[in-house]
């Protein structure tokens, strides 16, 4: 398939490639995904209980905001923040502009699981609680969340693994995350098919590492479960 | 301890409790029986505001709440009765992510804000009064209905209730698990404990009742001390009812 000599020069591309690759993947793409997912889960908890809340108004604003995220590309949100807001006068660094679309996108995906999780937690953990005189908001940090957290970090681990993934989607917005590297690396060398291998790989190895800590995470929270 | 006044409940359409009137004396245990379907869950979970009445009046332990159809109640004074009382449920409802002991002092340190040092002197005191101190740092699944039922039992009294609830507390246990809660209850009801009680146990509500309270279709249709109404019924809706039970062979 390859000659020698068209080997020997893939092999010291993809070694040449491989610590720059890996470099920005730690350098940016772990971090890009940490944040917007740590951002992201605080505005899903947010915009789970308003869509939980009895307070009309803000059922609509959280339903809303959820309808638009989900219905619409994650690559079209990120073109509005990075390419389409500098024409009204609102200019986002590509890394923070990353950062909002990302977060934007986690919290109303996952707003979904927490607000299921929330809802399956049995009727009678609430009547409990009240019945020794919690307040609603007693009872949800200290009964209902711990119960949900458990039923929820599956999806919510699967979400997580998405994200990284999908961060490759920066690259369209000017970061320079691991795939951009890596599309770098093609424009010089023209070798697409390793590099962009190289990079799958990489990829793989990152969700790969997230998902044995998911593994532990669902160990400890099954202590109490039988 | 407990007063009632013309006390409805509707759910939609459903007129569940149709008017009823209940006195309460403090230090005795109060049994609810009834046909299902007749109101008696409705009417021990309107005590605590679980469920809360469209309309009358009851007043729990000092406390006086007018109930009218279209008014939301204010929160505090939601908590500050519920503070008063203390509920069993039929399936126990324990906090399943904590130990017996934390789930006896889970209110004690949330609601009531005592050190946790106090809060654990008092879960462990009370898990030993139900005979469950060895077992205070399991969690609800390693342990038995009967044993959880218990538990359910030490997690309401940690509140210093002036008035315990039972919604059913053995209908969910094994045969031969019944005794060992309906004894702790029975303690508790010697000790001056004032107890409403929802029960299918006719046994209990003999040994154990001051006051028998016969509920079908949403009104009270008799009520008196166990003797009376179990042996002279002056109903003939209550002799139907005991009759059906005594052929279910209790």
């Amino acid at each position: 398939m390859f000659t020698d000599e068209r080997s020997q020069r893939i092999l010291e591309i993809m070694s040449n490639a491989f610590w720059p690759l890996l470099k920005e993947g730690i350098e940016t793409t772990i971090p890009l995904t940490l944040i917007s997912f740590a951002l992201g889960l605080v505005l899903a908890m947010l915009t789970a209980l308003a869509r939980l809340s009895s307070i009309k108004p803000l059922n609509w604003i959280a339903g809303f905001y959820v309808w638009i995220i989900r219905g619409t590309p994650l690559l079209v949100q990120l073109f509005i923040i990075f390419y389409g807001l500098p024409s009204i006068g609102v200019t986002i660094d590509p890394f923070p502009a990353a950062v909002i679309g990302f977060t934007l996108s986690v919290g109303a995906y996952n707003s979904e699981i927490i607000r299921a999780a929330i809802q399956s937690t049995p009727k009678g953990q609430w009547e409990a609680a009240y019945s020794i005189g919690m307040t609603y908001r007693q009872a949800l940090r200290r009964v209902i969340i711990p119960q949900a957290t458990r039923v929820s970090i599956p999806p919510l681990s699967n979400s997580f693994i998405s994200l990284v993934k999908d961060t490759s989607l920066a690259a369209t917005i000017t970061v320079t995350e691991m795939f951009r590297v890596a599309q770098q690396w093609t424009a010089t060398t023209y070798e697409p098919l390793v590099l962009y291998i190289e990079a799958a790989v990489l990829y793989l190895f990152f969700s790969t590492v997230l998902s044995y800590f998911q593994g532990r995470i669902e160990r400890r929270l099954d202590r109490y479960v039988a | 301890m407990i007063q009632l006044h013309n006390l409805h409940k509707r759910f939609h359409d459903l007129h569940v409790l149709r008017g009823i009137d209940l006195s309460v004396e403090e230090g005795t245990t109060t049994v609810i029986i009834g046909p299902s379907g007749s109101g008696k869950t409705t009417l021990l979970r309107c005590l605590n505001l679980l469920e809360v009445p469209s309309e009358g009046t009851l007043e729990l332990a000092g406390h006086r709440l007018d109930f009218r159809s279209g008014q939301k109640l204010r929160q505090t004074d939601v908590i500050a009765l519920r503070q008063q009382t203390g509920m069993v449920f039929q399936s126990y409802n324990l906090f399943p992510h904590m130990t017996a002991l934390q789930n006896v002092m889970e209110g004690q340190i949330t609601v009531q804000k005592r050190s946790k040092d106090a809060a654990q002197d008092k879960a462990l005191k009370l898990l030993d009064k139900v005979g469950l101190r060895e077992r205070a740092d399991m969690y609800p699944h390693q342990l038995s209905g009967g044993q959880q039922q218990r538990v359910g039992i030490a997690r309401a009294m940690a509140m210093d209730p002036k008035v315990l609830l039972f919604d059913e507390p053995t209908s969910a246990l094994d045969p031969e698990l019944v005794g060992e809660v309906l004894k702790v209850m029975k303690e508790l009801a010697d000790d001056g404990m004032t107890m409403v009680v929802v029960t299918h146990e006719m046994a209990f509500a003999r040994d154990a009742a001051d006051r028998v309270v016969f509920i079908d279709q949403g009104v009270i249709v008799e009520q008196g001390p166990p003797g009376d109404l179990f042996e002279r019924p002056q109903q003939e809706r209550t002799r139907q009812f005991l009759n059906r039970l005594g052929g279910r062979s209790v």
